[in-house]
């Protein structure tokens, strides 16, 4: 696999423990620099907010929103920034319960011919300010 | 007022232990007989066969007779009482929400009621698949609980009451994908002297918003 380097900057939301904490419904907005060491060659860099449960149950997966944010040939050594901005859903809010959990997450996905799509994952909370 | 109606599970459970009870004692209960027939026929040579076949098909029918009594019994309870009518006082509740329960039911005969304890329930439901099968385990916080005392009540005689209850400022809204439920339950568990008890859900569905 390819080594790339994936850094992410997320942009407003609220520090709660290890998190960024969104409001249900509200922008979120940042950048993802892919720095490739080589040239890479990808289909597609998709960005995509989405859900999904952990816990007893088997798991259950929505993609709220996704976007292309590169279609060609990424020159290696050089750091690609792409901006992004998004917009939560209203629903379903994080959770953490005893045989459910509902996590949010900012994904890059590298669509890259013939070999396994590098990947990287930014955890998001979702739900109000606690009262 | 938003009327409520009885959670389909309760109901569902029932009927789906009268589906799988019925035909499983049926066919226990053909082995049992035909063991039986063969036994009267020709007890000195059908004995060995015949006499475990029938333990095992007793136990076998046992257990499909606890089936349907289990399924049975809830439909029994309400001979004596008719079916509940169930409002809150907002057509949309949210976490946070203060709402009031509005409870009315009759009773068809004379009742003697140990006593009545409404509460608000959260309830996470998970199914899993392990194999060709699927289990579904679940999981409830009771919000709050309230008691109503023991009281004998006459036929035609109602039940009446009216309650304010609220979701949790640190509630999560109703919750529904295919393998995960997140649900709030206003249950209403009645014990009845002489008789199974009265249980029943109602399901209380919670916005994804924050009420003020």
């Amino acid at each position: 696999m390819a080594d790339i380097n994936i850094q992410w900057k997320v942009r407003g939301g609220e520090q709660v423990g290890s998190a960024l904490r969104f409001d249900p419904g509200s922008p979120i907005e940042g950048t993802v620099t892919i720095t490739p060491q080589v040239d890479l060659n990808c289909h597609e860099i998709k960005l995509r907010l989405e859900w999904h449960t952990e816990g007893r149950g088997d798991r259950d997966y929505k993609v709220a929103e996704e976007t292309v944010l590169f279609q060609n040939v990424l020159p290696g050594g050089q750091p690609a920034v792409f901006p992004f901005r998004l917009t939560l859903p209203d629903q379903p809010w994080s959770y953490s319960g005893r045989y459910i959990n509902i996590l949010w997450e900012l994904v890059t996905d590298i669509d890259m011919p013939m070999a396994v799509n590098p990947k990287s994952k930014y955890p998001i909370l979702v739900r109000p300010r606690e009262a | 007022m938003n009327m409520l109606k009885p959670s389909s599970g309760t109901r569902l459970g029932r009927g789906c232990g009268l589906s799988f009870g019925i035909p499983w004692t049926l066919i226990a209960g053909v082995f049992l007989v035909s063991a039986a027939a063969s036994l009267i026929e020709d007890p000195a040579h059908n004995i060995f066969p015949a006499a475990p076949v029938i333990l095992v098909s007793l136990v076998f029918v046992a257990i499909g007779l606890m089936i349907i009594s289990a399924s049975v019994i809830p439909w029994i309870a309400e001979l004596r009482i008719s079916k509940p009518e169930v409002a809150i006082s907002k057509n949309s509740v949210r976490i946070g929400d203060g709402f009031s329960v509005s409870y009315s039911q009759t009773f068809r005969q004379k009742a003697d009621v140990r006593g009545i304890k409404v509460s608000l329930v959260k309830r996470e439901q998970a199914t899993y698949s392990s194999g060709s099968s699927s289990t579904t385990v679940a999981h409830e916080e009771p919000a709050a609980e309230y008691e109503y005392p023991a009281k004998t009540y006459e036929a035609g005689e109602i039940l009446s009451f009216s309650r304010g209850m609220e979701i949790p400022q640190n509630g999560m809204h109703t919750f529904r994908s295919a393998h995960n439920q997140i649900a709030w339950l206003m249950r209403v568990k009645m014990d009845v002297a002489g008789w199974p008890d009265y249980l029943e859900d109602f399901e209380v569905y919670v916005q994804p918003s924050v009420g003020r």
